[in-house]
């Protein structure tokens, strides 16, 4: 099965524009089984978190209000072309998923 | 010598017989939804009605475009290409059953079979695939069945839409039937898949704005935002026929395969873009 | 949707007159499914009648039969008038 990250960066000079899709089904918790009636579980993301080079560039706190497959862009300074980009997030399950990829 | 006034009726005679319509075939039909949306919209090129409400509206386009930038189709394409090259349990596969072992032959469905006379959509022609290689079908809407839609559409991508009606009285009742089906009232708000898509195409309905149905049927499956995933064509059918308060048909329908028949009809030569994504 | 209050005036509902009304509906519903013209909610209205009837809420179960039934014709009207109005709608 392909990642369940993908990560796509442009680079302007040393402005790095981050764009990344993420599989998660984000289970707030609130929403009941059509069929059974049943609650579904919370699951959600808790923590997502870009290091570039190790440095974290971007760090979000993510709880209910982030819906399915989340998507999420921004830009940051001080990138340069061979730098390693890593996406990771660690979810209220304690599961996890990461990914990396080089810029420029 | 005939006589002036004999003449006079034979030439108005011969005039009315050589200016008389020819009866309207699928081709007549087609060129007449083109120019009429042509008309409707002047500055609106063909094959931009492929896209939709973002042919009409510039605000939402530019919200579109930046959605396909990085479009959330793409997951459900690879689990696409995953599950098409996943063998049957007897060793077969989907190669077997579509020519060109399925790849780039989303462009020709739906098609009319004349030996079991009825349209395939290939949708249909996916569960038959696997019920004759002893699998077991997939639900209409299941994630599984999409995304080997997405798959197939995204390997036609660019093609143009080629829809065939076969020499067969039974095909062309499937296009007529479909086509009946789009332009009658139904529901307890009594509208025709024309009354939002035709007559009011580019009008707001509550607060959405009614695309064209010219190039309908060329982005499915398509992401819906609202709903988080893909749906089918069938799925968009069945959703619209609820919201005009009829009780609405199963997917994969008669019904509803007449109607894709029709619908997809009338965007031949406008380019397979699937699967799309929309709000 | 809850049946209105039931009202205190006139004869009271009978059983009968309740289950006539839900047949007649249900009649009403059946020919707008042939014609593949059945309205959305028909077949609920009919079982909410069904229940209320049932629990011995006969007006409400009749009120609720009555608007079944009326959208039965008025979807049979619909298909048939459909059968030659679709035409005028066609694009040529």
């Amino acid at each position: 099965m392909a990642s369940k990250i993908k990560v796509k960066v442009k680079l302007k000079g040393d402005v790095a524009e981050v764009k990344s899709l993420m599989l998660h089904p984000m289970e707030t918790g609130s929403r009941k089984d059509p069929d059974s009636g049943a609650t579904i579980p919370v699951h959600h993301i808790t923590e997502l978190t870009f290091l570039n080079n190790g440095e974290t560039v971007m760090a979000v706190h993510c709880s209910t209000a982030v819906s399915r497959d989340p998507f999420f862009s921004f830009s940051f300074t001080g990138a340069k072309a061979g730098d390693t980009l890593e996406v990771r997030w660690v979810d209220n399950k304690g599961e996890s998923d990461s990914v990396e990829t080089v810029l420029g | 010598m005939l006589r002036p006034a004999f003449c006079r009726l034979l030439l108005l005679c011969l005039a009315a017989i050589l200016s008389l319509p020819a009866l309207a075939g699928p081709e007549e039909d087609r060129e007449a939804f083109r120019a009429y949306f042509s008309q409707r919209f002047p500055d609106v090129p063909l094959d931009e009605y492929v896209n939709g409400i973002y042919a009409l509206d510039p605000k939402a386009r530019e919200q579109w475009l930046d959605i396909e930038q990085f479009p959330p189709y793409e997951f459900a394409v690879e689990q696409g290409e995953v599950l098409f090259r996943q063998a049957f349990a007897n060793g077969g596969g989907y190669a077997d059953c579509f020519d060109n072992g399925g790849i780039g032959i989303r462009q020709h469905y739906p098609r009319f079979d004349p030996a079991l006379g009825e349209v395939v959509t290939l949708e249909l022609a996916l569960n038959r695939c696997r019920t004759r290689n002893g699998e077991s079908a997939y639900a209409w809407d299941s994630d599984e069945l999409v995304a080997l839609s997405a798959y197939m559409a995204w390997t036609s991508r660019g093609k143009a839409i080629d829809v065939e009606i076969p020499d067969d009285p039974n095909a062309l009742a499937a296009y007529e039937a479909g086509k009946r089906f789009y332009y009658s009232k139904r529901g307890q708000l009594n509208f025709a898949c024309s009354d939002c898509h035709v007559t009011s195409a580019g009008a707001y309905v509550r607060a959405d704005h009614l695309s064209a149905s010219l190039g309908h049927p060329s982005h499915f499956p398509v992401y819906r935002s609202k709903l988080g995933r893909l749906i089918s064509l069938h799925s968009r059918f069945y959703g619209c026929v609820r919201d005009v308060r009829a009780r609405p048909f199963e997917e994969q329908s008669e019904e509803y395969r007449n109607l894709e028949y029709f619908l997809t009809y009338m965007s031949n030569g406008l380019m397979v873009n699937g699967p799309g994504a929309r709000k | 949707m809850n049946a209105a209050p039931p009202a205190e005036s006139g004869a009271p509902v009978s059983a009968e007159t309740a289950a006539g009304v839900i047949e007649q509906a249900e009649a009403a519903r059946r020919k707008a499914a042939e014609l593949r013209a059945e309205w959305l909610e028909t077949r609920d209205l009919i079982a909410q009648a069904q229940k209320e009837a049932d629990l011995g809420h006969l007006l409400q179960a009749v009120e609720l039969a009555e608007r079944a039934r009326r959208q039965g014709e008025l979807a049979v009207a619909q298909a048939e008038r459909e059968a030659e109005a679709w035409q005028r709608r066609v694009v040529r």
